[in-house]
């Protein structure tokens, strides 16, 4: 723990000095979901409810996606792809660091600094989108439930990045990879649309799949999208499942790939 | 111009042999920028299936929109993208020294030193479900309406590359912000969706910021067959946004201070 709070003040301090490209970053993140607020409003016109949302609950669910895509999911795997292939990664082969730990704690430093642009930012868009806090009526057990969904799902994100950063010892140039899963990712996560407009068949299956756990399902926790207990259950059950698999699947890749690595440029 | 155009087909030529170098990553980039497009046209497919019309714009209306702004978007990626990356690091790196003493126009150089081909397909495929869909949901269409589309999408490309290049210029004052790059995506992005959704900011949008000639008012002059004077106005936009990029460009260039040695 005091390890973790070190690098995280490191981390910190480095964060604060490029504001502006956490700044730019945080654009990136915002601007899809925005995008679609801004249609879904136009398709509100002539409809006051579509599939069970109405516009200020769909708004709702889009300013979840922008606060996990900006506070909560991390990209470790950018700059861990650049240190295997320059081989500054043998760091923290010689030193007594555990890379999960100090990664962690380097990107939730960066996520912290960025929650100072994002609270001024997000409160001028309420004002903007009819996101009424009105719909936003919960228990405090399903706050607690949905904040412990919610670090679940930093983890599950976090674990999968790191594999796929190291997969950079294997393909050299892994950027496809990384590509690939965004892609299927927005889909199956929820980043675009709610993954209830999706057809039944592919629900069912998505179920079971890591994505959902990403962004929709603490989302649908907190919007009171969730409505019997069997349901939350098997919920929190499968998504505590994918964060230990992906927390296991990490330690054989990192395994595997340390006696891999060649360490170029060293 | 002529040595312009014979210089450019130089750096063709050297990218195409670089790139052929790497060909496994060349035809999965490929396919990778395909399946962007394709996640996205899906989910105004999912949307649609609970709307039918959304601000005047249908299913099929979207689809086109959608392939032209990434048939757009791609050209732009193959002809700039690989050169704005670089651009801020030659910036930061002092390395623009050696472009400022070559004898061509600078501005030139490091926007289009690099071709990308990883493109390609993605290319051809947009134009493909573009012919696709025009055919099938938008025929017929007259010879002047391809004619006003060609024109358009030249527009698109122009205008894309002004502003995004204008977006990069602070990079000589702000040296430590090294993804100056994205900084145009997310307002880049809001060409996805037709400028009449966005209510009292379209007339902005198309005749201030215009963001409408980038995917819009070419998806529109398919749409609609009668004649819109607003093609003008789009040419002279992008006339004013190239010459503006370029006095930016020469003004920004004073604040130059060489990074390194």
């Amino acid at each position: 723990m005091r390890k973790f709070l070190a690098y995280f003040h490191m981390a910190f301090s480095d964060a604060l000095v490029y504001r502006a490209t956490g700044f730019i970053w945080m654009l990136n993140d915002l601007g899809p979901a925005l995008v679609m607020i801004i249609f879904w409003a136009a398709a509100f016109q002539t409809k006051e409810t579509i599939s069970g949302y109405t516009l200020s609950s769909i708004s709702l669910y889009y300013f979840g996606v922008m606060m996990i895509n900006s506070l909560i999911s991390t990209h470790p795997h950018y700059f861990l792809s650049e240190e295997i292939r320059s081989g500054a990664f043998s760091n923290y082969l010689v030193k007594p660091i555990k890379l999960a730990v100090y990664k962690l704690a380097s990107a939730l430093s960066w996520r912290a600094v960025r929650v100072i642009f994002f609270i001024p930012l997000i409160l001028i868009l309420w004002q903007v989108f009819p996101a009424q806090s009105t719909h936003l009526s919960f228990s405090l057990i399903t706050l607690v439930l949905f904040i412990f969904s919610l670090s679940l799902s930093l983890l599950i994100n976090f674990f999968i990045k790191m594999i796929l950063g190291l997969t950079t010892i294997w393909f050299t140039e892994a950027g496809w990879l990384f590509l690939s899963f965004n892609i299927i990712a927005s889909l199956f996560s929820g980043d675009m649309i709610p993954l209830d407009l999706l057809p039944s068949g592919l629900v069912a299956v998505n179920n079971f799949l890591p994505f959902k756990y990403l962004v929709y399902f603490p989302l649908s926790l907190i919007l009171n999208k969730i409505s019997t207990a069997k349901e939350l259950f098997l919920g929190l059950t499968i998504e505590f499942f994918w964060v230990i698999f992906f927390y296991i699947l990490y330690r054989l890749v990192l395994h595997r790939g340390i006696k891999n690595y060649c360490a170029y440029g060293g | 111009m002529k040595r312009y155009f014979k210089l450019y087909l130089a750096f063709f030529k050297n990218c195409l042999i670089r790139e052929m170098e790497f060909r496994s990553h060349f035809i999965l980039q490929n396919f990778i920028s395909l399946a962007w497009a394709g996640v996205v046209m899906i989910t105004f497919f999912f949307i649609y299936q609970q709307v039918s019309v959304v601000n005047g714009w249908t299913l099929e209306m979207m689809l086109l929109l959608t392939a032209i702004y990434f048939l757009v978007d791609r050209i732009f990626d193959s002809f700039f993208e690989i050169n704005f990356t670089n651009f801020i690091t030659i910036v930061n790196t002092g390395q623009l020294d050696l472009v400022l003493t070559k004898p061509v126009s600078s501005q030139f150089f490091v926007s289009l030193r690099q071709f990308s081909f990883a493109m390609i397909f993605s290319n051809l495929t947009m134009i493909g479900v573009i012919i696709y869909l025009v055919s099938r949901y938008f025929s017929p269409i007259s010879w002047l309406q391809i004619f006003t589309f060609i024109i358009l999408i030249l527009v698109s490309v122009v205008i894309t590359y002004s502003l995004w290049f204008i977006t990069l210029l602070p990079i000589f004052w702000w040296g430590r912000v090294d993804n100056m790059q994205h900084l145009f995506r997310p307002f880049h992005q809001l060409c996805r969706i037709p400028v009449d959704v966005l209510g009292k900011l379209r007339l902005f949008l198309t005749f201030i910021f215009p963001l409408a000639f980038v995917a819009t008012i070419p998806t529109k002059s398919l749409i609609n067959s009668s004649f819109s004077w607003l093609v003008f106005y789009g040419i002279g936009a992008a006339v004013f946004l190239l010459w503006l990029s370029h006095r930016l460009w020469r003004f920004s260039l004073k604040y130059y201070t060489s990074a390194s040695s």
